[in-house]
């Protein structure tokens, strides 16, 4: 990150500080040694924040840093199991609702939330991510699927799902 | 990366190790890639095209929140073939092959379009 900003600066020094150029330059390389000192500083808290939980993950713990991961892409899952919740309440009027693809739209979030945690927790905090962010696009895939299934199967007979099965 | 990068001094071992390791399996998984990359390319079609038969997705109604998440949701739909496909290739990198193209088949059946190959019926929807 230091080394692709240091160049720009230079390049925007040059054109404008032509006359006096001792001076600004003095100016630039201290500001540049104690952007980097102070940069060099954050990576080391960040780095280590994310090495003391790959460690902890190592031994199948979880970190402060994957609780926090877990719990924020938790909230999507959550969002889908509400969403869920609603759908149900909204077809309960219906007399043909298609209660098997409702419930497995409920039960859809939670299970790929359990399975994403589980191939993510020996992972390091950026493999954790990933595999949330997968599972998300599966929720999102496999609710929209469900509910498709569920129009089709609700509108073409007449019978419930559970009827026709 | 580690082999490649121990074995940097001694220079004609580098291109002979991976050809004599796995030439077949290389190429199984190559062919493979090739042809789930084909795959996930139709999926993301597909969604794309049956989500814009979805009449539903665009509900000034809703509150913002649920316009947003419908909104995402959709996309992440659109994507999810090649999501899938990245993600999986770089997760299961330290994998065996059969493993590698095991992910990568359930990410054909998980995520197939179906909104594209059900005809719309009714107003419903997802939310």
């Amino acid at each position: 990150m230091t080394d692709t900003g240091v160049p720009g600066e230079d390049r925007s020094v040059v054109p404008g500080a032509v006359p006096n150029a001792e001076p600004p330059a003095v100016d630039a390389a201290t500001a540049q040694s104690s952007q980097r000192h102070a940069s060099e500083r954050h990576d080391d808290a960040v780095s280590d924040a994310i090495q003391d939980d790959a460690r902890a993950s190592a031994r199948g713990k979880l970190g402060w840093l994957s609780i926090t991961v877990a719990i924020v892409f938790g909230l999507f899952y959550v969002y889908a199991f509400f969403v869920a919740i609603s759908d149900i309440v909204d077809w309960s009027i219906s007399s043909n609702a298609p209660w098997g693809f409702l419930i497995a739209a409920l039960l859809l979030p939670v299970v790929i939330f359990a399975v994403a945690f589980w191939v993510g927790l020996r992972r390091n905090i950026f493999g954790k991510a990933l595999v949330f962010i997968l599972g998300l696009v599966v929720v999102a895939a496999l609710t929209i699927s469900l509910n498709v299934a569920g129009d089709a199967a609700a509108y073409s007979g007449g019978d419930t799902l559970a009827q026709q099965l | 990366m580690s082999e490649t990068a121990g074995a940097t001094p001694k220079k004609p071992v580098i291109p002979a190790v991976p050809a004599a390791e796995g030439s077949t399996t290389s190429r199984v998984l190559l062919v493979g890639y090739g042809i789930l990359a084909g795959i996930f390319v139709l999926y993301a079609i597909g969604w794309a095209l049956g989500l814009s038969r979805q009449t539903h997705i665009d509900r000034p109604e809703a509150s913002a929140l649920s316009q947003f998440m419908t909104i995402l949701t959709s996309g992440l739909a659109i994507a999810s073939g090649p999501l899938w496909f990245a993600s999986v290739y770089i997760l299961t990198r330290k994998n065996r092959t059969p493993v590698k193209l095991a992910w990568q088949v359930l990410g054909v059946v998980l995520l197939v379009p179906w909104v594209f190959i059900v005809p719309p019926i009714g107003s419903g929807g997802f939310n």
